[in-house]
């Protein structure tokens, strides 16, 4: 980096919270006479923390760039995927004229760091960002580590002592072939960084004991190669790698001198921070040695901690043998301020004193609560700041609503009971309550459970126990002959029948996608009526109730796809053929070209016909067909009077009207390297030869519906859709006719489903308004589009995804949309997972296993799932709910509680089972409480979203254009900095829905639990934290009161 | 059905009284009502006691007559839980639901009773009494 970096344009892309956050922290790291060099950014989930480190990187280059010659940043995250999705965010100024070093240990930096051609070193560099990540960089334990770290001490110590031979032995570690290990180490050409290699060289020399140690081993056991050496040999020769690899790692952390380390998410290896000598383990030590070195300037390492959930935040009574709120609080708090015992004393005696004040207030004395708050929040804000979003909204209720459907008990549901507890009790398992009131069916789904173990030992034993239950209790239990036969699903649980009647007798199975949040034009057919439908993410703490509700959710919604048009559920593809298929006779005759009408991406029709530029007030598919009018009266275009009509402008229309689509089709026909998709590949290249052809001016008449099948075109065809939408991103004309093929050709799979395939016919080629030629397949597709403003759908999303990929500041507006059109069409077309159900068949009066895979793709389970065409990994899971398209449920267990966003289109939450802590309940809802989540923009578009379609402008990213005057009215009308992106005010909230059977203990835990909530701010930093709760609790004081007493650490006014 | 009640002060527990499962006679109900099930909340701690065995009936017994001032939820057993306690005793011993299936024919039999009853609660005893009946029939 040889320019000074423009700090203004970094920070300027900062909303004023996360700015004021920048400021402050800066100040209090760099500037503040008292500063500790060290400070905990630990703003909500969702607030934008990495982009707050972003602007702390820009500050702290500037505030070095006259007197620092190398200013070197280190990042430290806990695995290389989140280091390598947060590096280029973290990166200030622009890319290639900096170092960068993703080393996954700190000992391999001695390579990494290395001068080597076509990549700088650290030496000579002005900025270097450098990550590593901790497990395995600090923490050397007694192992003999990594190959290639060995390699790096191989050639180290070579010269360094004499025995060369048993150095390669010694260092061979748990490598089995010794010609293979000796040919690695002749073969190295990895340079090792100078100043690094200079470095341990010394400290070895000084090493005496570590050298004689070596010595030993190397003129003993390893001075001649063994087949194996005994176990006590082994061990010696481990501990002492493990004590050359802290050396290496030592002399690293010496070389980086690093000018400001940043820890993100640091709870995950909190050990480090772990100040006193006593309680401290080598790896702490030395991570201590990282944060304590000198730059070469003198000056000493700043270090940023980032994280949501620094320390356990709540721990309610029945936690306090696992995890400790205050202990757990103290110890960060001393780290951050670099263990000044002074400093911590003060800060637990001012906690104290605001203890005592709220025990008084619980009595009816108040008047000390402020005052002994404030005192609180003065000395903590000195070492952290954290924003959150209750205090934006105005009901202070982070725009949470909760509503609580009563949950009906049923006959049904009561025989599961019984079939369960007998079942239970004949396996020898106790008491199943537990089970039953989170799911039905047990006896399919308790895959890994011990239940399941049991059933297989009682099966293989005395299946009669297991005979006599399933006769007892048949309507209990699934058959799979009826599953096979598209029986109707009996929900038999009270929560399980409010979801689907929720989900699916509100219609959501005819939708393949979530309604827009802006249509264009009135949402019909299936859309209709459908506008606040939004997608639900679920919460249960036990494995069974993923697979129950995503199986169950999913077989009843193709259930009712289907609709009696196929016999079985097995082989779909069996009982319905393709429907989108490009076909040829024997004799080599062609019909269907109009089916490339789906596909063909024609820019000149998708961009003149774009439905936002009508005029306000118009409905703009009557807009969108006068200007397929108007294009087609274009005195240019060929237009016979006389003569037969000519059927082939159906489908050549787009060629005549754009002649750069046949340049298009041209370089699709002649792609061989697979850069496009080829639906049906054997004879697409005659299909698009046969388009190649046309000579317009040999065109006969025109059809009379031409102007009419143009407009469906405009309006539904995926791949216009789809180039209208990649206009907004800036992207050069091929480039963006290919993407909007690959978005047009996954719609084309999606639509030539099985099941879709009947739900589209069953929506309309049943409700008598259709005739034969408005009802074939692919024009049905067209008016599903149309009817779902897809449209509008893929503007929203692309809006999305884009500001989530354009991150780097080199990367061209091409590979963007490349990648999220890519995002894009994964999602849209999601691999074909399942679930296992498992089934128990009569055989000769005995029981065998039967298992059948249910379809998950309305409803999906979290996490790593392995289908037909191998594994469907969790991020694309992920990706896949955070689109519009399906699934529109995803059910997880506390894995997704952490970390992880979900909020694009889903505004739901269901807590199946209630977390024992208030804080989990939070972390939970935050997953899809985040920047412009689905609730806020439906909020924001409410207000701001006409006024943005009448200053569109072609080419422009109407959401863009929608937040842009949002954000402008909240800072005319002083509103909180979190208004609108992450907060909107409006009659769309964040859903919590809390189905609890009637009578059960859930609803008593469930009131104790919202108390918490409601109170745990307030005795934040206190020991026993459930008994000072229960305390205000017990009293009058009033919620809001409560409120009013929590401590607050958001960033003040900056000191200048 | 034998209902305990431990002595205040004493560690043991003695025998006060014995409700015939013929069904009772209405004055006597009316009084016995007045007396034990005054509110929705003792009748649910009462039939608590019923189906949760001993321990549940001490929680039971101890409080205040009438008194519903001071209710604690104690550790998951207490407030409207009931659903776990019919559900085990539904599939382990069914024939201990008569007593409720008894009291509840009884109590919705007069005014008073019928306030006592909350209609979910009924709604749940009357699906659980349903599938144990068709259960008994077949």
């Amino acid at each position: 980096m040889k320019q000074r970096p423009d700090i203004e344009a970094v920070l300027r892309a900062l909303k004023p919270f996360q700015r004021r956050t920048v400021d402050h922290a800066f100040h209090r790291l760099f500037e503040a006479g008292d500063s500790s060099y060290r400070f905990l950014v630990a703003d909500e989930v969702g607030l934008g923390k990495t982009l707050v480190a972003r602007g702390i990187i820009a500050r702290a280059i500037d505030h070095y760039w006259d007197t620092v010659k190398q200013i070197d940043i280190i990042y430290i995250c806990s695995n290389g995927s989140i280091a390598r999705a947060n590096l280029p965010k973290l990166q200030v100024g622009s890319g290639g004229d900096h170092a960068f070093a993703l080393a996954t240990r700190l000992t391999l930096l001695a390579t990494g760091l290395a001068p080597v051609e076509g990549r700088k070193c650290l030496a000579g560099n002005k900025v270097n960002f450098v990550s590593f990540t901790p497990a395995t960089s600090f923490n050397m334990g007694h192992s003999s580590g990594r190959a290639d770290e060995r390699m790096v001490l191989f050639h180290l110590l070579e010269g360094l002592v004499p025995q060369r031979t048993a150095l390669m032995n010694l260092l061979q570690g748990n490598i089995g072939d010794a010609a293979k290990w000796r040919a690695w180490l002749g073969e190295w050409e990895t340079p090792i960084e100078p100043g690094i290699r200079a470095a341990f060289q010394t400290d070895f020399s000084q090493r005496g004991d570590l050298r004689s140690q070596l010595e030993e081993l190397l003129v003993g056991p390893f001075s001649r190669w063994r087949k194996a050496w005994p176990a006590e040999v082994r061990v010696q020769r481990n501990r002492i790698i493990g004590e050359l690899r802290r050396l290496l790692a030592e002399v690293c952390v010496h070389a980086l001198q690093p000018d400001l380390v940043i820890m993100d998410e640091f709870q995950r290896f909190k050990g480090l921070l772990e100040t006193r000598r006593d309680a401290q383990d080598p790896a702490a030590e030395l991570a201590q040695a990282l944060f304590r070195a000198k730059t070469p300037e003198g000056h000493p390492v700043r270090t940023l901690l980032l994280s949501a959930t620094p320390y356990k935040l709540y721990t309610a009574d029945a936690e306090m043998e696992e995890e400790d709120h205050y202990a757990d609080f103290l110890a960060t708090t001393r780290f951050l301020m670099d263990d000044d015992h002074e400093a911590v004393e003060e800060l637990k005696g001012r906690l104290r004193r605001f203890n005592v004040a709220l025990k008084r207030a619980a009595s009816g004395y108040a008047e000390d609560v402020v005052g002994a708050r404030n005192a609180v929040e003065q000395e903590l804000r000195l070492v952290m700041a954290r924003t959150e979003r209750v205090p934006a909204t105005e009901e202070h209720d982070a725009m949470v609503e909760e509503s609580r459907l009563k949950i009906r008990l049923d006959a049904a549901d009561v025989r599961q009971y019984l079939a369960a507890n007998a079942l239970f009790s004949a396996v020898g398992e106790r008491d199943p309550v537990v089970f039953w009131k989170s799911a039905p069916y047990l006896l399919h789904f308790m895959h890994g459970y011990r239940f399941n173990v049991r059933l297989d030992e009682v099966r293989a034993e005395s299946s009669q126990r297991l005979v006599k239950v399933r006769q007892d209790h048949a309507g209990a239990i699934l058959n799979k002959e009826d599953l096979l036969g598209w029986s109707p699903l009996e929900p038999a649980h009270g929560k399980l029948r409010e979801l689907m009647s929720d989900m699916l007798d509100g219609g959501m199975w005819r939708l393949l996608w979530i309604p827009p949040t802006v249509p264009y034009w009135p949402p019909e057919g299936p859309y209709e009526g459908a506008g606040h439908k939004t997608k639900t993410l679920l919460f249960s703490a036990w494995n069974v109730v993923p697979d129950v509700v995503s199986g169950s959710l999913s077989y009843e919604a193709e259930r009712r796809m289907v609709e009696g048009r196929m016999q079985s559920y097995q082989s779909p593809r069996d009982q319905q053929r393709n429907r989108l298929r490009l076909t040829q006779t024997g004799e080599g005759a062609r019909s269907r070209h109009r089916l490339l009408l789906l596909l063909l991406p024609c820019l000149r029709l998708a961009d003149e016909t774009h439905p936002l530029d009508a005029s306000p007030g118009r409905d703009r598919r009557e807009w969108v067909r006068e200007r397929v009018e108007t294009l087609l009266a274009d005195p240019k275009l060929p237009n016979p009077r006389e003569g037969d009509v000519d059927y082939r402008w159906e489908w050549a229309a787009p060629v005549v009207i754009d002649p750069s689509v046949k340049e298009f089709v041209r370089q699709w026909s002649e792609d061989v390297a697979g850069n496009f998709p080829r639906p049906n590949p054997e004879i697409l290249p005659e299909y698009l030869a046969d388009l190649l052809a046309v000579d317009p001016l040999e065109l006969g008449r025109r059809p009379d519906n031409l102007a009419e099948l143009l407009t469906e075109v405009a309006l539904g065809s995926p791949a216009i859709v789809a180039a209208r939408t990649l206009r907004s991103g800036d992207i050069a004309n091929m480039e963006r006719c290919g993407s909007a093929l690959r978005i047009g050709a996954t719609f084309w799979r999606l639509f030539d489903r099985p099941v879709v395939i009947s739900l589209l016919t069953q929506i309309y080629q049943d409700d008598g308004e259709t005739d034969r030629e408005s009802g074939v397949y692919w024009r049905l597709v067209l008016r599903y589009c149309k009817d779902g403003n897809l449209q509008s759908v893929l503007d929203e999303a692309w809006h999305l995804m884009w500001e989530q990929e354009a991150w780097s500041e080199t990367e061209s507006p091409e590979e963007v949309a490349c990648r999220c059109a890519q995002t894009l069409s994964e999602a849209i077309h999601a691999g074909n997972s399942r679930v296992h159900a498992r089934f128990l068949r009569e055989v000769d009066g005995g029981l065998v296993e039967d298992e059948e895979r249910i379809r998950t793709v309305f409803a999906l389970r979290f996490g790593n799932i392995q289908t037909e065409e191998g594994q469907i990994s969790q991020d694309r899971v992920r990706a896949a709910f955070n689109s519009p398209f399906r699934p529109f449920l995803l059910a997880t267990t506390s894995i997704g509680q952490e970390g992880l966003d979900f909020h694009p289109w889903c505004h739901r939450l269901v807590h199946w089972g209630l977390p024992g802590n208030p804080v989990d309940l939070e972390q939970r809802e935050g997953r899809v409480h985040r920047y412009k989540g689905h609730a806020v923009r439906h909020n924001v578009a409410a207000v701001h979203g006409a006024e943005a379609i009448s200053s569109w402008r072609p080419g422009e990213d109407l959401w863009k254009i929608i937040f842009d005057s949002a954000d402008r009215s909240a800072r005319e009308a002083l509103e909180s900095d979190l208004i609108p992106y992450w907060v909107a005010p409006g009659p769309h909230r964040v859903q919590r829905h809390v189905p609890l059977l009637p009578y059960s203990k859930e609803i008593e835990a469930f009131r104790h639990l919202k108390r918490q909530l409601a109170a745990y701010r307030v005795v934040f930093g206190q020991p026993r934290q459930e008994e000072l709760i229960t305390l205000p609790d017990n009293s009058n004081l009033s919620t809001k009161q409560l409120r009013e007493w929590a401590i607050d650490l958001s960033p003040p006014e900056p000191v200048r | 059905m034998p209902i305990v009640c431990p002595r205040h002060g004493a560690d043991d527990v003695r025998l006060v009284l014995k409700l015939p499962a013929e069904g009772l006679p209405e004055g006597r109900v009316a009084r016995i009502l007045r007396l034990l099930i005054g509110s929705p909340e003792r009748l649910l701690r009462f039939l608590r006691a019923l189906l949760g065995g001993l321990e549940g009936l001490m929680d039971w017994s101890s409080e205040d007559y009438g008194s519903t001032e001071g209710f604690q939820w104690v550790s998951g057993l207490g407030g409207e839980t009931l659903l776990e306690d019919l559900a085990r005793t539904a599939s382990r011993d069914p024939a201990r639901l008569e007593t409720v299936r008894k009291l509840v024919d009884d109590l919705r039999a007069i005014e008073d009773g019928r306030k006592v009853i909350p209609e979910g609660l009924y709604e749940v005893w009357s699906v659980v009494d349903e599938v144990i009946r068709a259960r008994a029939g077949g």
